[in-house]
């Protein structure tokens, strides 16, 4: 059932993103061949709609950008908000799948919206990058192999970095519960759901502030940071070498907050399991 | 087979002071078109909410072929709300799709059938139909199911003649013998004829459930006029001469 209910939104996520994509990546494309060599052309032909052209077309891209940020944001809400607890609602939850399969379907389809959206900006800027300063990117790239090779790095560097993107996987899991959590007990209000909704996600976010604050006055955020300084985390140029220092201290650290994020979003998982089963009312 | 499909049993729902169910006990048997009858108030939404597992209760229970009201009843039960359900985003094909992905049940050779005659094509969206056309289309996807239960709320308000007739003809060309049907209205006059049973509410509480025919025999009249006296008495003295 999870995959089947991922189908259904996964694809309403790709029919409204899916032209901003194409778009943000057309537009590196042409903000590239602008920068590359049609502004300096433009500068010096004193031609308005050229000079207009090569300001015009990068501040799209930029504002395409921004745009798909805050879709993707507004979506994600939108998604839980009006797929469970709206219209909708009477079809998703007649259907024979349970609540815990419809929340991780959502979230699930919340967290590959977010990865593709930033991987759309990233690639774009590449994009944009390998038009603009060819020489330079692919000089770039060329080099990397060689660096990688000559640097000395620890054999547990492959797995810090996977460790890196499992910690960027988490907190968007804990950000997207949270937001459902957030909605949840908003659903709980008579009236005006929507605005308790919001005022839900501040105060949710105001009790994580405040733990945040309990753990460092209790001297556990101090002993990490202290352990973050015994670890002397860093990357050295010596006698010709790259060498990284302190890797397995910083891999603590960072596998301590993936394990917070990881029983965070099963709080968030479960509180908003629990009201969309025993409190669930649909205007 | 007139099996016990529904169960309820000291069914009761509170919206904070005003009880919407009160104290239901109902027990509805396989392969009958039951009609649940009552005025706008009476509970008839929040009981099929129940049925369907989109309202919990604030005490008693219910049960569908033995079971609360879940992911098993849901397998069976195919519904129609008094809204549509749509996704903005859909084509008439991506909820015939859903459906079949969904529902075991879901009979695809049938939901051609009513498209063509709709005049439905798999690539329209579902956001430029007509209001009308829309209420087909979900009536269609309902009935397309080879369900044991179909609990279908108002199916017949707010439309003209012409598609009430419509929508009682699929319904009763679509529906396998030996499911129950369920239908909630107020509208009595255009479903009588096919109903096997009538169940009354009144304000939360069932005050009368009882055979079509039964009631033909011992009122000499119809359904539709017993649900007239009773409820026009409820605005003078409450009804409880005709409360069983």
């Amino acid at each position: 059932m999870l995959s089947k209910l991922m189908k259904y939104d996964l694809r309403s996520c790709f029919r409204r993103f899916g032209v901003l994509w194409i778009a943000t990546a057309a537009f590196a494309v042409l903000t590239g061949i602008m920068m590359h060599g049609v502004f300096e052309k433009a500068m010096e032909s004193g031609s308005f709609i050229l000079r207009f052209l090569t300001i015009l077309v990068p501040v799209i891209l930029i504002g395409l950008i921004i745009v798909t940020g805050v879709l993707t944001f507004v979506f994600i809400c939108e998604r839980f908000y009006k797929g469970l607890l709206g219209d909708e609602g009477y079809l998703m939850f007649t259907l024979p799948a349970s609540v815990s399969e419809h929340i991780a379907a959502k979230a699930l389809s919340a967290m590959i919206l977010t990865i593709i959206s930033s991987l759309v900006a990233l690639v774009s800027g590449l994009i944009f990058l390998l038009i603009y300063q060819p020489a330079e990117l692919m000089e770039g790239l060329r080099m990397l192999p060689q660096i990688l090779k000559e640097a000395d790095l620890p054999a547990s560097v492959p797995l810090f970095l996977l460790e890196i993107l499992v910690l960027i996987l988490f907190t968007v899991a804990k950000e997207t519960l949270k937001i459902y959590a957030s909605i949840a007990l908003g659903h709980l209000a008579k009236k005006h759901r929507v605005l308790w909704a919001i005022l839900a996600y501040f105060g949710i976010t105001t009790l994580e502030s405040l733990a945040r604050g309990l753990v460092i006055s209790n001297g556990l955020f101090s002993r990490l940071e202290a352990w973050a300084e015994e670890a002397d985390w860093g990357i050295i140029y010596t006698n010709g070498t790259w060498s990284v220092t302190g890797i397995g201290m910083l891999a603590g650290i960072i596998g301590l907050l993936i394990l917070v994020y990881l029983i965070m979003s099963a709080v968030y998982f479960i509180v908003t399991k629990v009201i969309l089963t025993r409190k669930l009312n649909l205007e | 087979m007139t099996q016990e499909l529904i169960t309820c049993t000291g069914l009761c729902r509170d919206f904070g002071d005003v009880k919407a169910l009160d104290h239901v006990d109902l027990s509805l048997t396989s392969g009958k078109i039951i009609g649940l009858l009552g005025p706008n108030g009476s509970g008839k939404t929040t009981l099929i909410k129940i049925l369907n597992g989109l309202l919990q209760p604030s005490s008693g229970e219910v049960r569908i072929a033995g079971e609360f009201p879940g992911v098993e009843t849901k397998k069976i039960v195919s519904y129609l709300p008094d809204r549509p359900y749509f996704a903005d985003w859909m084509r008439v094909g991506d909820m015939i799709e859903l459906f079949a992905d969904f529902y075991e049940d879901f009979d695809l050779e049938k939901s051609s059938d009513m498209c063509r005659t709709l005049g439905l094509k798999p690539q329209m969206r579902i956001k430029s139909l007509s209001k009308g056309t829309k209420e087909k289309m979900q009536l269609m996807l309902v009935m397309s199911r080879n369900a044991r239960l179909y609990l279908l709320d108002e199916p017949i308000a707010g439309v003209d003649p012409a598609a009430r007739e419509f929508i009682m003809r699929t319904i009763l060309t679509n529906y396998s013998e030996d499911a129950t049907v369920l239908i909630s209205t107020h509208l009595i006059l255009d479903i009588e004829k096919v109903l096997d049973e009538a169940v009354f509410l009144r304000e939360g509480s069932v005050v009368l459930h009882e055979s079509v025919d039964s009631i033909r025999d011992r009122t000499n009249g119809s359904v539709d006029q017993l649900f007239r006296e009773m409820f026009r008495a409820q605005l003078w003295n409450g009804g409880n001469e005709y409360a069983q």
